[in-house]
């Protein structure tokens, strides 16, 4: 039940930042030349979106087991060799994963402190007027939102890493879990490929032979 | 010495079994920790600003635009086109496949996929029609790779990222060089067909062709906006990637209903007259409209490009703070020096990038190696007056290359998991068509005019700064 949930998050929030990422990116050619106008904080937004599309993604993408690697050295091992390299490898990538964590804490906690503000996003005039406009003699003013904001995904990224990393290498151990990669890109559509193959084969109706 | 340590250390994660991402991330951290006094901050730093640069955010757009046109529907329209163009020619079939592949390859940056949407089609019906398994699968193999070769290409847009060259005249470079490949692997095809008496296909007529190509240009319009945007200044490659995505969504869903909300829902019914089917289809696309931007399909497919775009990100930021490393330790300069100094030709030392990259290209995903490659090899290129598209041509054929050769081409897997045989047959099924690309590999490392010619002619000479 939690897992499903959690796999609805992961997944909605992938599709929910690239979609942001074309729908801004479009709107601004857009309004280029429909409207001959454009918004200097698209640009920024834009890039912060693919950052947290990445950085949230790519525990995900060990999860699943996306990330591509070389496995024709390890599938050549005997069995009992296999899994304890493999296991090895896991533990390198919890390394990597939690060297990055304390390096992101590190740079995350320092722009918190100092309170830098990003280079073109401000809270909506909006939310700024309906929070404030009821005071007497307000102006309105803009307000930048922090550096930090956006960068928390840096440390929050690579904690769930680190998690999803630690949590691979353990069912690699007790043996739910065969390999941490994938061994190139197109592993999941050659696989579809195959499956309409054979049944092409079986009734013999398989498509494109208009020969 | 510390240099090659870095380097020892990336194989030697790579062969035990890590991401490659990590291969890289990872030995660049540990050296930086030994021999330098980088903070782990600025490291961290670094994940985070791969996704900042401008030009590399075109790459998801692209994953995007490719996703939703790299369907099986889509490679059907463009292998009817290509039987309909080149099937009447001795091996007619096989060399509709190539011509597939050298279109499909502009809709796709891909060439495992290329080889997948086109292959799973094109080998069971040349079989059909009576070729070998090796010759189908041979040729499709080969031919498959040209997804990097024609633009739009993600490992150019990379290779543009990394050196600072324009997007643009990469893509425009590779256009001869991607038709050059076809037809030298088209002449192969023809050759051998008239040896081995492989039959033809009947001349499909005119009209075949003209109603098979308005079919199949609805997707291959894609590539007019992209190159043409670009070139006409209407946008830069980042919005042009943008827009080629939203466009193949709408083709996608409301053109070609492959997927969505209106699949299967005909154009035109029988006994229909034309007011009244124009007036079903304007109203069923109103009325889809809103849906099919939440349909069930549209999110796997977003979804699809999504993972594609963060395990290709992981491994270009990984990829730029490895290239970082070798750039602090001024790897570089200390080879650029030695090249200089061994008195090396540029002749030579192309060969040298050539078997560096074919080396290479056996345990890297293209865009990493690229990454790791280029600031090494650029400024040497730069220094003894190598055109840096030209480069950029040569490096992106010698990975189209890797992409087939043992012991880890990708092509390879895809072409034994679409047809059933083993790694070794395929291999060896490829290897005559492999001879075809070595001579134009050859060709294009030392005729630069092959890459040159239409970017310095659309958009001036190059200048290097």
């Amino acid at each position: 039940m939690l897992s499903r949930l959690v796999n609805r998050l992961e997944e909605g929030a992938i599709a929910f930042f690239l979609a942001g990422m074309v729908v801004i990116t479009f709107s601004q050619v857009v309004a280029r030349y429909v409207f001959n106008s454009g918004a200097v904080w698209a640009l920024e937004l834009t890039t912060f979106f693919f950052a947290w599309l990445v950085l949230l993604g790519v525990s995900y993408g060990v999860r699943i087991g996306a990330h591509l690697g070389v496995d024709a050295f390890v599938k050549m091992l005997p069995k009992r060799y296999e899994r304890p390299l493999v296991i090895f490898a896991g533990l390198c990538c919890c390394a990597y994963a939690g060297l990055m964590l304390y390096g992101s804490w590190d740079y995350w906690s320092k722009i918190y402190r100092f309170g830098i503000d990003t280079e073109d996003l401000y809270v909506p005039r909006i939310i700024v007027e309906a929070l404030f406009s009821g005071e007497p003699g307000y102006r309105y003013e803009p307000i930048g939102i922090d550096r930090w904001v956006p960068y928390a995904v840096l440390p929050l990224g690579m904690a769930l890493l680190l998690f999803r990393f630690a949590q691979a290498t353990y069912l690699i151990a007790v043996g739910k879990r065969e390999l941490l990669i994938a061994g190139h890109e197109a592993e999941e559509a050659v696989a579809e490929a195959k499956s309409e193959l054979q049944r092409g084969e079986n009734d013999n109706t398989h498509t494109g032979g208009r020969s | 010495m510390e240099p090659l340590l870095l380097f020892v250390m990336v194989l030697f994660f790579l062969v035990i079994g890590v991401p490659i991402a990590v291969a890289l991330g990872l030995s660049s951290v540990l050296f930086i920790m030994l021999f330098s006094n980088d903070s782990m901050a600025s490291i961290a730093l670094k994940l985070f600003e791969a996704q900042q640069h401008y030009t590399l955010l075109a790459i998801p757009f692209f994953i995007l635009s490719s996703a939703f046109l790299s369907t099986g529907g889509v490679a059907q329209r463009i292998i009817r086109f290509s039987i309909a163009m080149v099937g009447f020619f001795p091996g007619g079939l096989a060399m509709a496949g190539v011509f597939a592949c050298m279109m499909f390859a502009a809709l796709c940056g891909s060439s495992p996929a290329t080889v997948v949407a086109i292959g799973s089609i094109v080998i069971g019906g040349m079989r059909q029609a009576g070729y070998t398994r090796d010759f189908a699968a041979g040729v499709i193999c080969n031919a498959g790779t040209l997804g990097i070769l024609i633009p739009p290409s993600i490992v150019m847009v990379v290779y543009a990222a990394a050196t600072d060259v324009s997007v643009g005249r990469m893509f425009l470079a590779g256009i001869i060089p991607g038709l050059l490949a076809g037809v030298m692997l088209m002449i192969g095809i023809y050759i051998a067909a008239r040896i081995k008496n492989i039959p033809a296909l009947p001349w499909a007529g005119f009209r075949e062709i003209f109603e098979s190509a308005l079919d199949a240009g609805w997707g291959l319009f894609l590539i007019v906006i992209i190159l043409g945007g670009i070139y006409g200044g209407i946008f830069t490659p980042t919005e042009a990637a943008a827009v080629a995505a939203v466009y193949a969504f709408f083709i996608a869903l409301f053109v070609y209903r492959d997927m969505g909300p209106l699949k299967d829902e005909p154009w035109h019914k029988d006994g229909e007259g034309l007011a009244q089917a124009a007036a079903r289809n304007l109203l069923r696309t109103l009325i889809a409209f809103v849906p099919a931007l939440f349909h069930r399909d549209t999110q796997k497919t977003m979804l699809d490009a999504g993972k594609v775009t963060l395990m290709l990100m992981f491994i270009i930021a990984n990829a730029l703070l490895f290239a970082h490393v070798l750039t602090t330790e001024r790897i570089p300069q200390t080879v650029t020096e030695a090249f200089i100094s061994a008195g090396l030709t540029p002749w030579m030392f192309l060969v040298v990038v050539n078997l560096l990259l074919l080396l290479g290209g056996q345990f890297m995903e293209p865009s990493g190696l690229l990454l790791i490659v280029a600031p090494v090899v650029f400024p040497i290129a730069v220094e003894m007056g190598i055109d840096p598209i030209h480069l950029g041509i040569i490096m992106v054929v010698n990975m189209e290359i890797g992409m087939i050769t043992p012991p880890v081409g990708l092509n390879l897997f895809v072409t034994s998991g679409i047809t059933g045989m083993s790694v070794m047959q395929v291999v060896r099924a490829a290897l005559p068509w492999l001879a075809i690309l070595f001579v134009f590999l050859i060709i294009v490392t030392y005729v630069p005019w092959v890459s040159t010619f239409l970017p310095n002619t659309l958009m001036g000479p190059q200048t290097v700064n």
